[in-house]
């Protein structure tokens, strides 16, 4: 064969694409021919130029992760298992019925703890506001005066009795507020 | 999700399916990239045009009808996109014909200069080839598609596409060993 019609197989040699008698027949020209040598050469170069420009493509993953985020398609990942209940618990327990569950279990320990002085000063601020403040309000303190005495009276004495009673409420309300809560987060 | 075909992805995309849009993406992305850069060469907004390209596909995934081949339907948005841009931009951007053959910055070793000097160069004979011979090229090495695929995708027949890829060779070679030869053919011109 001659060195042209060799070197028209070239292209398809350096990519493997011929056939084993048309390999052998280019193996046996270029070893007698340093021109179709050096044009053999020439190829596998361009082969070697052509294959490392792959290395200027960026990676699928990260053309996809950005198209994703173009089109807003991503969803925010929630952490699964045990895991997963740690922020909507803490969601449910720092809303509102944290807030009202607090307050009771606050106003709770400042009665058992402070009851007598309290009741005295509760007392005298609305005698004290009983000549000043409307009528509502009048009601309000006496009811409070009462519940305490009450309380006192029912109890026997027995700070247990109205410390119970605040946290069954406070269960209550909590378990509650955080069922609604959960609802809403789950949605 | 791996192992499905491309009319469950495009179902669970059309869905909302994320993950299988991403699949979608990762799966045709070598072959997009290669349309785009056939046209536009070594542009620096070629990412951006591809990234393009997959947000059309999305908005238009209704469209496509599930007789067709997806491939070959995302390569024709992909190429409508690419001379899109080309035509929007061809004077606001470095085209490689623009390209300085300087070296590179910094201190670099002459073997990796020279490679450097070589991919550079490769990139404007690229850009003189006949445009139907380089997107055929640009399929086979940056797409890395089989002749097969390349024939289905672009819907050339086999032999055709077997000639293209080696007549193309044979004018870069000759570029490359005769400097001048294909100055007058510069084609990159969609």
């Amino acid at each position: 064969m001659k060195c042209d019609q060799i070197e028209l197989l070239f292209p398809a040699y350096v990519e493997g694409d011929l056939s084993a008698s048309e390999t052998a027949r280019v193996e046996d020209h270029v070893r007698s021919c340093p021109v179709c040598d050096e044009s053999l050469a020439e190829y596998r170069k361009l082969e070697g130029l052509l294959l490392e420009r792959r290395e200027s493509r960026p990676p699928a993953a990260l053309t996809a992760r950005r198209v994703v985020r173009r089109l807003g398609l991503v969803r925010r990942r929630r952490p699964a298992g045990v895991l997963a209940v740690i922020p909507r618990m803490v969601a449910a327990l720092s809303g509102l019925p944290g807030i009202i569950s607090g307050s009771l279990i606050g106003a709770g320990i400042l009665l058992l703890f402070v009851g007598d002085a309290a009741r005295s000063s509760v007392s005298q601020f609305g005698a004290e506001f009983l000549k000043r403040m409307p009528v509502a309000v009048d009601q309000l303190l006496l009811a409070i005066d009462r519940l305490t005495r009450s309380l006192d009276t029912s109890t026997g004495g027995q700070e247990w009795v109205p410390l119970a009673g605040y946290l069954g409420v406070f269960l209550v309300v909590a378990s509650m507020g955080s069922w609604m809560v959960l609802r809403f987060v789950r949605e | 999700m791996t192992g499905e075909n491309d009319a469950q992805l495009v179902a669970k995309s059309l869905q909302g399916n994320e993950k299988a849009f991403r699949i979608l993406v990762e799966t045709h992305q070598p072959m997009v990239y290669a349309a785009v850069r056939g046209v536009l060469g070594a542009r620096d907004d070629v990412d951006d045009v591809v990234q393009d390209v997959f947000i059309k596909v999305y908005r238009a995934l209704d469209r496509f009808r599930s007789d067709a081949k997806l491939s070959s339907w995302i390569y024709r948005i992909a190429k409508n996109e690419a001379i899109d841009a080309y035509r929007r931009t061809r004077r606001g951007h470095q085209s490689v014909e623009d390209m300085e053959l300087a070296a590179p910055a910094g201190a670099r070793p002459d073997e990796q200069f020279r490679r450097e000097e070589h991919r550079q160069h490769l990139e404007i004979y690229l850009s003189r080839l006949d445009e139907s011979y380089r997107m055929v090229l640009e399929q086979r090495y940056m797409g890395e598609k089989s002749y097969a695929e390349i024939s289905e995708i672009m819907g050339l027949p086999l032999g055709t596409v077997k000639s293209y890829i080696h007549r193309a060779k044979a004018e870069l070679k000759k570029m490359m060993t005769e400097p001048g030869a294909g100055e007058n053919e510069s084609v990159r011109t969609p």
